[in-house]
């Protein structure tokens, strides 16, 4: 019985380590469609590295977290001139460029994927990495760097008026964010011992946005709120998987509408702490 | 040099669709000033719609087809009413990307309704279609790819006639110009954002019809596939510019045309976004950049 609660808690935390770093990349006001891509650099670099090169499992994730980062500098570079949607676009057009590469090409194995990745990842590595991942993000956050995210994401013309540089804020919290998607990769490589081009394919994104959506972008909690209740939900009531991306669709566009700041709005943080002071004191 | 002539005709053909995409995308883009995903599921609804009518319905071509893209319209206006409207009410501010999920959303559950109630696997196409080939000395055309040119030059030009001629279009470029200044003129922007929608589902009705019927399937997923095509051409020809649009497409169809020919067939979709990726290094807003224009507030 111990094994099916892993089954269902580490997947939810891994996607969860890869919506944190989703989360980075809203606050500088961009949008990624094709997240998973670079999760996906992460999956196939650490594997290639721990079945070629017989390296230990926390060095290939690493170094898959660096690999994914480093494609997600390159990306941001090409693409910094893009305005918003279109950089949305442009993520999900290199999402599904990098999938077909890696479903074509020798060495990753085509479509059936890599196989006999030594299984070394658990729920206490998942649960250790969640928690490291938290704590970088919730310092991002309060850093100098995070506030220039914010403010770049509210008006980069009034941002760059007090000395912030968009397009450092921009690529910056893209190279964060898509290393924190490729931790999150290397993790789920060294969890389930295979990976295919499917663990990077556009749903894997989609799923990754609509968590994000919401959560609510305002706040690392959303992230993390938005993860837990619709990961896990389905699980607990045996929702058909059938219907699930139609009612995730269905549930992203009314949020949208209704509740645009998702579950963990900034007022809802506010409020929450003013109470939470009011008890201290 | 046969072969050459093939493929070039053959990219053109398949290029002249996704201009045709490509080209709502840009409409709507410019009027409303939102980028509506949605209009990528248009692709997919027209041809089931006409699959339905005549598999199920067993209506005769001449009834079906309007049927068909009136469905299209029909639906495109629930998903206008549903996601984009409530966003643009003026005064009320609201993030640039919440309209853009909201569309992205419809346009998830649209296409995963269709996988779940048709099967996610591809239907062929309802109607017959002309197999044998045209002959010209040595050089093969297939039937299907003329056809869709023709459908694609007079749907063009159709659209250029309204955009610059009729008063339709001249409502339209002045809401995408300045919406308050053309409601102080008697300009309605949600009666224009209303029809440039109806019209640019149109265009992508009829460019989805003739995908399906020269490929002979039609699936659930057809519509974000061509519909990813669409924008990457829109961005290749720069965002707001309608002959951009245009030449983008056809650059991309003979560009994939020519891969698929000379190459190998799995790299189609890896040379239109290394295409576009080669583009945006070089020609950062697209090649027929007019001034790029910032989000309206």
């Amino acid at each position: 019985m111990n094994g099916f609660y892993e089954s269902i808690a580490i997947p939810v935390l891994i996607d969860a380590i890869a919506v944190l770093g989703l989360y980075v990349i809203a606050s500088s006001g961009r949008l990624s469609i094709g997240h998973a891509a670079f999760f996906g650099v992460g999956c196939y670099t650490s594997a290639l590295l721990s079945t070629q090169l017989l390296m230990p499992y926390w060095a290939s994730i690493l170094v898959g977290a660096l690999s994914a980062g480093s494609f997600g500098l390159i990306f941001g570079l090409v693409a910094e001139r893009l305005s918003h949607w279109f950089f949305a676009i442009a993520t999900l057009a290199f999402s599904v460029m990098l999938t077909g590469i890696v479903s074509s090409v020798e060495i990753f194995g085509g479509a059936t994927g890599i196989y006999g990745i030594p299984i070394s990842v658990g729920l206490s590595e998942t649960l250790f990495s969640t928690i490291f991942v938290l704590i970088l993000v919730y310092f991002i956050d309060r850093s100098s760097f995070g506030r220039s995210m914010r403010a770049v994401r509210d008006s980069e013309i009034a941002a760059e008026a007090v000395g912030i540089n968009p397009a450092f804020a921009h690529i910056g919290s893209f190279v964060i964010g898509t290393s924190i998607a490729g931790l999150a990769g290397g993790l789920w490589a060294h969890y389930l011992g295979v990976i295919k081009p499917v663990d990077m394919s556009l749903d894997r994104s989609l799923f990754f946005l609509i968590y994000l959506a919401v959560g609510g972008m305002e706040h690392w909690a959303g992230a993390l709120l938005g993860t837990f209740t619709l990961g896990l939900l389905p699980e607990v009531i045996r929702f058909s998987r059938e219907y699930r991306l139609a009612f995730f669709g269905l549930l992203l566009a009314g949020f949208m509408v209704l509740r645009p700041s998702g579950l963990v709005s900034r007022e809802l943080i506010n409020w929450t702490s003013k109470i939470a002071k009011k008890i201290w004191a | 040099m046969e072969f050459f002539i093939q493929l070039l005709v053959g990219g053109l053909s398949i290029g002249g669709t996704y201009a045709l995409v490509a080209l709502g995308f840009v409409l709507i883009f410019g009027v409303a000033n939102v980028l509506n995903i949605a209009h990528a599921q248009s692709i997919m609804l027209a041809p089931f719609f006409l699959f339905i009518l005549i598999e199920q319905a067993k209506l005769p071509l001449s009834l079906a087809a309007p049927l068909a893209l009136f469905m299209s319209v029909l639906i495109a206006m629930f998903v206008y009413y549903a996601a984009i409207r409530p966003f643009l009410i003026i005064g009320k501010r609201s993030g640039y990307l919440a309209p853009f999920i909201t569309s992205f959303g419809a346009s998830l559950f649209i296409e995963n309704i269709f996988a779940t109630i048709f099967g996610s696997s591809s239907h062929p196409f309802p109607l017959e279609i002309q197999r044998e080939v045209w002959r010209l000395g040595n050089i093969i055309f297939v039937p299907m790819q003329i056809y869709s040119m023709v459908c694609v030059f007079i749907a063009t030009v159709f659209l250029a006639w309204v955009v610059n001629r009729s008063a339709i279009g001249r409502s339209m470029r002045a809401v995408a110009e300045n919406p308050i200044v053309a409601a102080s003129q008697g300009i309605s922007a949600r009666i224009t954002i209303m029809l440039t929608i109806s019209i640019a589902t149109l265009l992508a009705a009829i460019s989805g019809i003739l995908f399906s019927a020269a490929n002979n399937e039609l699936s659930a997923f057809m519509g974000m596939e061509y519909g990813l095509k669409g924008l990457v051409v829109m961005i290749i020809g720069g965002v707001n510019s309608l002959p951009g649009a245009v030449v983008a497409g056809l650059m991309l169809g003979v560009t994939e045309s020519f891969a698929v020919g000379y190459l190998s067939s799995s790299y189609s979709m890896v040379i239109s976004f290394g295409l576009l990726f080669v583009i945006l290094l070089f020609r950062p807003n697209g090649l027929f950049a007019s001034a790029s224009r910032e989000a309206r507030p």
